[in-house]
């Protein structure tokens, strides 16, 4: 019953409301987390597929080919790197392209300061990786208030 | 400037040590700054550097001295390779940590969000193409996680053939 509680609470977890009991129990909470990330990574794998499978019949994008290496959707950096620069001059066609080019826009980005590698997102070292994660401050792991610990 | 990890992991024992913790973190950015254990392995060309490969380590260490750059620019190779090589060598030492560990699913999560976003918004942009309207005028509410109902809607439109 446990199992299923938390499958359900994990589909939800974008809903505030239903989560603001479950974030007070640090080891249920980081459960939930845990599975949250689960479901998305199956969701997002049902949708790569789709994608591929759409492809065959319907789609005009060329570089289609670099996401159909893999089937593991968090590889594709090399893909959406290609594909920015494949949509860039579209802005002014359609909205959906418009927000294709904005969804696309931070994927590509490399957020790191110290790497000295020359490479982003899609090169090199990191070809197969995204780099764009970009945690805020104030979600790091101790209190920035403090100043003497 | 530091010249390589185990300068940098020497460091923070030493600061640990002396009570010195506060004071390095305020200070490493510098040091860190052009340090070439971030250069570019020469040899085998896609191969991870040092610091890379050792990232599951030196975020334990940056958490230990509050550093948030540094902290960060682990967190994005771990993100990125969520369960991937970089765990292989110290597989339970991210999980023991309870705080990391949430945050690192929780970012996960994010980018799978964001992934997701661009690969409904190819779809999208492809049904267009082939469709040749502008779907958006037929959808206002905004979609998510429960958008794969709406690309079968989006199939059973099309003219079969």
């Amino acid at each position: 019953m446990f199992r299923s509680y938390c499958g359900e609470l994990a589909r939800c977890r974008v809903d505030e409301a239903a989560t603001s009991k479950p974030r007070e129990d640090a080891a249920l909470w980081r459960l939930l987390s845990e599975g949250h990330a689960d479901l998305s990574w199956k969701i997002l794998l049902a949708n790569k597929a789709l994608l591929i499978s759409w492809h065959d019949q319907y789609f005009r994008i060329e570089q289609i080919r670099l996401v159909a290496e893999s089937w593991h959707p968090e590889k594709d950096a090399r893909f959406y790197q290609a594909l920015r620069l494949q949509v860039r001059g579209d802005y002014h066609v359609s909205k959906a392209r418009r927000k294709l080019l904005s969804a696309l826009d931070d994927l590509p980005e490399s957020k790191l300061v110290f790497d000295q590698t020359g490479c982003s997102a899609g090169e090199g070292p990191y070809k197969d990786y995204f780099l764009c994660e970009n945690m805020p401050d104030e979600k790091m792991p101790w209190d920035s208030e403090e100043t003497d610990w | 400037m530091i010249e390589d990890l185990s300068e940098l992991l020497t460091i923070v024992l030493q600061a640990d040590y002396y009570f010195a913790l506060p004071t390095l973190s305020g200070t490493f950015s510098g040091v860190l700054l052009g340090s070439p254990m971030f250069k570019r392995d020469p040899l085998p060309d896609d191969e991870h550097n040092e610091f890379v490969e050792n990232a599951s380590k030196i975020i334990l260490a940056a958490k230990k001295f509050r550093h948030a750059v540094l902290f960060r620019e682990c967190f994005i190779h771990l993100v990125a390779n969520f369960h991937g090589s970089l765990y292989a060598e110290n597989p339970t030492a991210l999980q023991d940590d309870k705080d990391v560990w949430l945050l690192l699913n929780q970012r996960v999560s994010h980018l799978r969000k964001m992934i997701l976003e661009a690969q409904h918004e190819i779809l999208m942009a492809s049904i267009q193409d082939y469709l040749q309207t502008d779907l958006y005028t037929l959808v206002t509410e905004e979609y998510f996680f429960g958008n794969v109902s709406f690309i079968l809607w989006g199939i059973g439109t099309m003219p079969s053939g």
